[in-house]
């Protein structure tokens, strides 16, 4: 697993109080919201600003790219690494 | 009676509290400024068993505290029941925290945003229960545990309902509030079930005085510096205490009679 990858996963963790979950039980490829994790709408603005904060990049909450980059961790890091 | 003025009550009502369930930090700590307090650490919070991890995540401290009291005084009840909750404060933890975030200019927590309204506690329960029954949230100043029993009476007298479940939570002020504190700061939360019927539990006689009542009543006066619902819980839990509970000034005379 790269850092970049295990840092998104406890950030996700520790940002939405998921008790019970670890850093090992979040999958690369899962879906992160709705059905893998089971996040909703109101994490995904939580988990933007999370994100907006820790790795200092802009996100637009309104476009269909940003969905997309949200959809897993893969594309989460590859979207950080690109946008740093 | 000559020459005797008699205080004439300006409300005046009877209701039955079915069961009782309380949660209270005992444990007196100074907080930053000096002040003291009984406040729960995260460890002592209710672990809220019942629920889902998911739903658990988004609760806080005050959150915690209300909704401990909710499922336990509900836990024997086959029908969902209309509520009343009330606090005099709501969540100021997160309140204080969001005003911190947006006077420096910084984003605020969505997540605390979408449940920073004084009616979170009584949407989350109601969704966690599926009752769909109707829910009102009171906050009335130091009087509002009193007004809000006032309002779980209003319901059993208007409504088609048997029972009304009331639950009122209160924390200890957050750091920029606590100068302004004019009672004991207790985390605390207080769950009732009231009903209609005159033969179930303890039947409490309530009676208002806008202008304070004229009685000499020899109440409790330690009971007078806690905030109301934990004054009502120490006088109500304690069976030896059978002289009535006056409250706010002698605004409020409460007394109470046995059932069972």
């Amino acid at each position: 697993m790269s850092d970049l990858k295990a840092k998104i996963k406890a950030l996700i963790i520790e940002t939405l109080d998921l008790e019970d979950v670890s850093i090992e039980d979040i999958q690369d490829d899962e879906a992160l919201f709705v059905d893998g994790l089971g996040l909703d709408s109101i994490d995904a603005l939580e988990l933007g600003l999370a994100i907006k904060k820790t790795f200092n990049i802009k996100i637009d909450a309104n476009s269909e790219e940003t969905k997309k980059h949200f959809s897993s961790i893969n594309s989460l890091s590859e979207f950080i690494e690109t946008n740093q | 009676m000559l020459g005797v003025r008699k205080a004439v009550s300006d409300m005046d009502f009877c209701i039955n509290i079915k069961k009782i369930v309380t949660i209270e930090a005992v444990n007196p700590v100074i907080n930053l400024d000096g002040h003291q307090e009984k406040s729960f650490n995260k460890a002592e919070l209710p672990k809220l068993d019942d629920l889902k991890p998911m739903q658990r995540r988004r609760l806080s401290p005050f959150a915690k505290l209300a909704m401990h009291c909710a499922l336990e005084v509900t836990k024997n009840e086959n029908q969902s029941l209309v509520s009343v909750f009330s606090s005099r404060h709501g969540d100021l933890h997160k309140t204080s925290t969001m005003l911190h975030d947006l006077a420096l200019g910084e984003d605020i927590s969505p997540t605390a945003f979408s449940l920073s309204v004084h009616n979170a506690v009584a949407g989350l329960f109601t969704i966690f229960t599926q009752n769909t029954q109707a829910s009102t949230t009171v906050s009335a100043g130091k009087d509002t545990f009193m007004m809000a029993l006032v309002e779980a009476y209003i319901r059993l007298k208007t409504g088609k309902h048997e029972q009304v479940l009331l639950v009122h939570s209160d924390q200890s002020l957050p750091s920029p509030y606590s100068q302004y504190a004019d009672e004991l700061q207790v985390d605390h939360a207080v769950a009732l079930i009231l009903t209609k019927d005159s033969n179930v539990g303890q039947r409490l006689s309530v009676k208002k005085y806008n202008n304070g009542s004229t009685a000499t009543s020899t109440s409790d006066t330690s009971l007078s510096e806690l905030p109301q619902a934990l004054s009502f819980h120490r006088w109500f839990s304690d069976i030896k205490k059978t002289q009535e509970l006056t409250m706010l000034d002698k605004q409020w005379k409460i007394n109470r009679s046995n059932i069972e």
